[in-house]
């Protein structure tokens, strides 16, 4: 089911939390709907199943407009963001929910539960339940009821935010397997951009009720489209830069005496002088003084599990660097205080 | 047993429940269609029961009692509110010092039974013929005779003496907003003593006054338990209560009389008229005095029953020339008297 | 939430339930009572003095009422709050019972107590060595108040209690380890957590005291209230502008009573972690004297319905315990006849099967009322709004109207059962509402978002999910709803006919019989169908009376 909004619009009050919201995702694809807290990325999946009517705009599935229908009437599978299994029924009885609550047939609901049960392995807890039940044993079954009917659309509400790590690891897992099987469009909204990532086709940030950049999640991811939706997305280094040259391409900077070309984002204005480059932690290593695109000061090293976070203090500001691994930490730790360099590979560098 | 099974019975349990009750309520209704129905006061709920159960009995009809929880004024002002549309057939209870207004809204009609002539002239007190005299009893003053040896107080004789206040704490008259009996003790003190002096005097008693019962029965209630000593009573009470002993002086009471009336529009009008012609033959007189304590006015009937009570010497009547009106006085008492 | 233009109609159906209860049951009786209302004459009550006096007797014997009953029930709900023990469920309900029985039977109760020759003098007596009664406090406006602080103080316990559990754990453990004694962590934690409580509580006491008359009449000796002169002149169409007076002074507490509400709504709900309670003994000083205490309030509590029931079973009318069983005056009530071939047992069943209905179909309205007018925020304000003013109208005045708009004016219903099921319905609903509302709301919105979206009609989410979700409150909510009807007396004095009465119509009944023998027989049969009511009822624990 190919699902789109038109122009949606929803306030709160005198707030407006969604803002002309616009997009579409093609039948089949995982559409991840990445923001901070109070974006209005959980309204908008409200609105999409039904719950919040919008102020303005249109939601359309295949084409026709679902925006005067109520939930019930709209086929949509949503995971919510505390579980919400309905306490008084077992397992195997939330599971049936949704094609009982749908007039199916009662064989045909018997097997289809079954079926349900059993990929999301709940077999031997069905006769359970909601509290008798684990955090992650809870998830799966939300998961299985919000399929268990023939859904033409899946709605996840950040689904892994209570989990454990170790959890969130192994339900993403679930929720991936079951997206491959299924192949039904979903919207996935979360706060965590590595979730995001992990789990979608599409990419969609929102940033105060405004998309402030969609599309193929890989081609976002490594060039974003705006600087604010690059820090988002996890590229809180910036440096500033001069801009030499612009290629069909790349475009040549220059830093620190340095000459370097960087990929050309498709909205390049030839006529820039300046522009900033910015890129993630995960990219950057500690190096020689004058080896690389910054210097400063090695304020700090800490060794975080397999990684060792490094923070420079150059006259631009602070970097954090997270490239190096955690054998390098005791070589680090003797070089702080000192003068040090910070190293990026070309192609991660985002410029605006 | 699955929750399932659990909820099928305790809702089937609750259905039969709901099934029986409703039915065992629908059978015993009683059709009001063809029933009389008499208004009268609380107070007199006794009597009127019993009276209406003979009559039932006796004519095979169907008839009801409805007091409303009112005293006689109220529910006068109750019946004279429905005018041209009443409920009542019969009204009963309807006492001396409210028959003017009662006449003068003109819900009453006139009806003179065969039985009239029996009654005595001098038991006839509305002289226009809309109510006919049913029954009567004396208000007097009594006391509860052991507290008061024990407090070593002497008796009280007159009216005035109850203000002495050697009785702090001791006298009770019922609330004449509720209570027949009060209302009859505040117009047997304005009746002797005139309307401006009586309620000077009821002023002056109110130290002395412990509280005001709502009705008779709260009257002997408070006696009984010995919150009070001194009050206001029927003088039917003094032999006919067993608990506390009773006395009284005797000397002086208030003659408290009441009737019967024919509503005016009455749907039941000819069931009614045999009512009241059975309420004032000796068969209904005969019942005045065991089942309400009150004297019949039937010189045929028997009132055996009362022979021991004290009957009092000098008997103050209704003064119907006293300036003013029942209803006006009430509302002075509540603000001048009680409330103050 | 439909189209957006279907949106308002939808919504505006959701009101319909409350708005047709509101209606039949208050707006169209109180309409012929208000019929006969003079604004001259009302105008004239405003100024004088009489009146102006009255207002200000009720104003004050509810504020002494309301004072000690929030005061001395803050311990006993901080004990239930925070102790649980076996049988403190049925404990907290049986604590209920001055509430649920007739006014009488705990009048009956005090003035066995405070008489001159009650209990308290006696015992007096005994240990000043006086021959002279000392107490003299029945027949006052102290009785009246001291009997308003037993009828009402479970009632501002369980609201409070409410308040207690709610507390934030986490807060309380930050206070202790930090080491702040327990005037601190009272003054910090506690204090500010439970003000909307401390207020909803008072505000509820005080709107019950105001309106109080049977009280008063019974034991408040010269001290009247308003609703007390309402009563008395209610023939006359003053009385209609002074329950008018009344009700514009009942409405502005309810008012206020609407602004305390929501913030004792979400207060309760946003705590991080719910209090974790203490099983087993108290072990230091302090939870020692708290338990004393509160076994002393539940002693003084019980204490008239107790003297009550003695007095049913007992030879002399004043002991605490009875020294011989006679059993007299029950043997009289089962032979009494009471009106026309109306015998006990028929009493006994008309009271029963109407309890009953009544109650079944004011928890079947509840219900309807909360699944529609609890659809949304807005619903719930109002909906909490106009249920809060039955509390505080004046009953006679109401019974009076019902008589007159369906007794004998539209309906001609006088007579029959039904007008008592009617009469019941209105005073229940109101009160067993806020049960039911509070187990509602309690269930959350997701879920029932998640049963929406995932193809459930509202018809088939009340079934599936809501019911069997609120399950134990409705049961408790038709205890309650019981009890209440068994007890009624107000609408019932109305109501009755010779062949139609209820057991507390038949106290009053065997009273003008001059039977007290069996009057007492009586009052302890309806006390004991309350307590069994109570006993058996599910858990009235955070669920119970959540009034606001």
């Amino acid at each position: 089911m190919r699902l789109e909004l038109r122009e949606v619009s929803k306030r709160y009050g005198k707030v407006s939390v969604v803002d002309r919201l616009s997009f579409q995702v093609p039948d089949g694809k995982t559409f991840a709907l990445l923001g901070p807290s109070g974006c209005g990325k959980t309204t908008t999946l409200r609105v999409i199943a039904g719950l919040a009517t919008p102020d303005s705009g249109n939601v359309l599935f295949d084409g026709a407009d679902v925006t005067p229908l109520r939930p019930a009437s709209r086929n949509v599978g949503m995971v919510f963001q505390n579980l919400a299994l309905f306490p008084n029924l077992t397992v195997r009885e939330n599971v049936a929910f949704p094609l009982e609550a749908r007039r199916t047939a009662p064989s045909q609901v018997d097997s289809r539960t079954s079926e349900v049960i059993a990929m999301l392995e709940l077999v031997e807890l069905q006769d359970r339940y909601p509290h008798q039940l684990s955090g992650g044993q809870q998830q799966r079954v939300a998961i299985a009821r919000a399929i268990s009917a023939d859904v033409e659309l899946l709605l996840f509400d950040e689904p892994l935010a209570s989990l454990d790590p170790s959890l969130k690891t192994e339900i993403s897992e679930v929720i991936r397997s079951v997206q491959r099987r299924l192949g039904i469009t979903t919207v996935y909204v979360t706060h965590d951009q590595t979730e995001a990532v992990l789990t979608s086709d599409l990419l969609g940030i929102m940033l105060e009720g405004r998309l402030e950049a969609i599309g193929e999640t890989r081609k976002i991811y490594e060039s974003p489209p705006t600087e604010r939706s690059a820090r988002f997305l996890g590229a809180t280094n910036s440096i500033q830069c001069t801009v030499e040259a612009t290629l069909e391409n790349h475009i040549v900077v220059r830093v620190l005496e340095r000459s370097l070309r960087v990929p050309r984002p498709r909205w390049w204005e030839s006529h820039r002088n300046t522009a900033r480059l910015l890129f993630r932690p995960e990219v950057a290593r500690v190096a020689e003084p004058d080896a690389g695109i910054a210097t400063g000061k090695l304020d700090s090293v800490m060794f975080s599990g397999e990684r060792t976070v490094a923070r420079v203090r150059t006259d631009q500001g602070e970097i954090e660097c997270k490239g190096d691994p955690s054998s390098l930490f005791e070589v680090l730790s003797r070089h702080v205080g000192g003068d040090v360099g910070v190293r990026v590979g070309h192609d991660d560098l985002i410029v605006f | 047993m699955k929750p399932s099974g659990r909820s099928a019975i305790a809702l089937s349990i609750v259905v039969v429940l709901f099934a029986a009750s409703v039915l065992f309520l629908v059978l015993r209704q009683p059709e009001l269609e063809n029933t009389l129905i008499v208004y009268g006061p609380r107070g007199i709920s006794g009597m009127a029961t019993a009276l209406l159960q003979e009559f039932q009995k006796r004519y095979n009809v169907n008839a009801t009692f409805i007091h409303y929880d009112m005293g006689s004024i109220d529910i006068a002002n109750k019946l004279i509110s429905e005018k041209g549309d009443p409920i009542a057939d019969v009204i009963i209870g309807v006492p001396e010092f409210y028959a003017k207004q009662v006449i003068d809204a003109d819900v009453l009609d006139i009806y003179t039974p065969p039985e009239i002539g029996v009654i005595p002239a001098s038991e006839v007190w509305d002289n226009t013929g809309h109510i006919l005299p049913m029954d009567k009893g004396y208000i007097l003053i009594t006391y509860n005779q052991t507290i008061l040896s024990q407090r070593g107080l002497p008796a009280p004789r007159t009216l005035d003496d109850l203000t002495n206040e050697q009785y702090r704490g001791l006298v009770f008259y019922q609330d004449p907003s509720t209570s027949g009996t009060g209302l009859s003790f505040l117009l047997w003190v304005l009746s002797t003593k005139g309307t401006e002096s009586g309620f000077t005097f009821l002023k002056q008693l109110e130290p002395n006054v412990k509280l005001h019962p709502s009705g008779w029965t709260s009257s002997i209630v408070a006696l009984q338990r010995g919150e009070v000593a001194i009050g206001s009573m029927f003088n039917t009470d003094v032999e006919y209560v067993e608990v506390p002993k009773l006395e009284s002086t005797a000397s002086e009471g208030f003659v408290y009389r009441e009737g019967i009336a024919l509503v005016k529009g009455a749907k039941h009008r000819e069931i009614a008229k045999k009512f009241i012609e059975f309420a004032l033959g000796v068969e209904g007189q005969d019942i005045v005095a065991p089942a309400g304590y009150m004297y019949p006015v039937n010189p045929d009937a028997s009132f055996s029953a009362l022979a021991q009570a004290p009957i009092p010497q000098v008997q103050v009547t209704f003064n119907s020339s006293i300036a003013g009106n029942v209803v006006e006085w009430l509302d002075r008492w509540r603000r001048e008297v009680k409330g103050a | 939430m439909a189209t957006r233009g279907q949106g308002s109609l939808v919504h505006a159906l959701d009101y319909l339930p409350l708005l047709a209860f509101a209606l039949f049951f208050y707006a169209i009786p109180i309409c012929y009572v208000l019929a006969s209302i003079n604004v001259q004459e009302l105008a004239g009550l405003l100024n004088d003095p009489y009146v102006l006096k009255l207002i200000w007797n009720t104003i004050l014997q509810a504020v002494a009422s309301t004072i000690p009953s929030i005061v001395l029930a803050i311990p006993v709900a901080y004990f239930f709050a925070n102790y649980a023990f076996r049988g403190s469920k049925i404990v907290r309900n049986l604590l209920l019972t001055p509430f649920f029985v007739p006014a009488f039977a705990v009048t009956e109760g005090m003035i066995i107590m405070l008489g001159e020759r009650g209990l308290v003098n006696q015992f007096l007596e005994l240990i000043l060595g006086t021959r002279q009664p000392v107490s003299d406090v029945l027949y006052s406006v102290t009785a009246v108040v001291m009997t308003h602080v037993i009828y009402y103080l479970p009632l501002a316990m369980l609201i409070l209690e409410q308040g207690f559990s709610s507390v934030d754990q986490d807060q309380l453990d930050a206070a202790h380890v930090s080491g702040a004694d327990w005037l601190t962590t009272l003054r910090v934690v506690y204090l500010s957590h439970l003000v909307p409580f401390l207020a909803a509580s008072a505000i509820l006491v005080f709107a019950f005291s105001f309106i109080t008359y049977s009280t008063p009449i019974l034991i408040g000796g010269k001290f009247t209230t308003l609703e007390v002169e309402i009563y008395s002149t209610r023939t006359r169409s003053v009385s209609s502008s002074l329950a008018i007076i009344q009700l514009a002074m009942t409405l502005a507490i309810s008012v206020l009573v609407m602004a305390f509400r929501e913030r004792t709504y979400k207060s309760s709900l946003g705590s991080a972690r719910p209090l974790s309670r203490e099983e087993g003994q108290s072990h230091t000083l302090g939870r020692r004297a708290l338990l004393v205490y509160c076994i002393l309030v539940a002693v003084i509590e019980l204490m008239p319905v107790y003297l009550v029931l003695v007095q049913s079973v007992s030879q002399s009318a004043v002991v605490l315990f009875p020294t011989s069983i006679s059993l007299e005056g029950f043997s009289a009530l089962f032979a009494q006849e009471f009106g026309f071939g109306v015998g006990f047992i028929d009493v006994l069943l008309t009271s029963l099967s109407i309890a009953f209905v009544a109650s079944l179909c004011s928890v079947l309205l509840s219900i309807l009322i909360a699944w529609r007018g609890l659809q949304s925020k807005r619903a719930r304000e109002s909906t909490g709004l106009l249920l809060s003013l039955p509390l505080s109208i004046s009953r006679s005045s109401l019974a009076l109207g019902m008589m007159l708009s369906y007794g004998f004016g539209m309906l001609q219903l006088y007579g029959s059962w039904i007008l008592f099921i009617l009469g019941d319905i209105a005073l229940i609903v109101p009160l067993i509402f806020r049960v039911i509302e509070a187990s509602w709301l309690r269930i959350g919105s997701e879920v029932r978002e998640a049963a929406s979206t995932f193809g459930a009609s509202d018809l088939y989410r009340l079934f599936r999910i809501e019911l069997p979700l609120i399950a134990p409150a409705v049961a408790s909510s038709f205890m309650l709803a019981f009890s209440s009807s068994i007890s009624e007396f107000t609408f019932a004095n109305f109501f009755s006919t010779l062949n139609l009465m209820t057991l507390p119509i038949s106290v009053a009944t065997l009273l003008d019989l001059r039977k007290f023998g069996p009057a007492a027989a009586l009052n302890a049969v309806i006390i004991l169908i309350v307590v069994a009511a109570e006993v058996t009822s599910p858990a009235v624990s955070q669920e119970a009376l959540r009034v606001m």
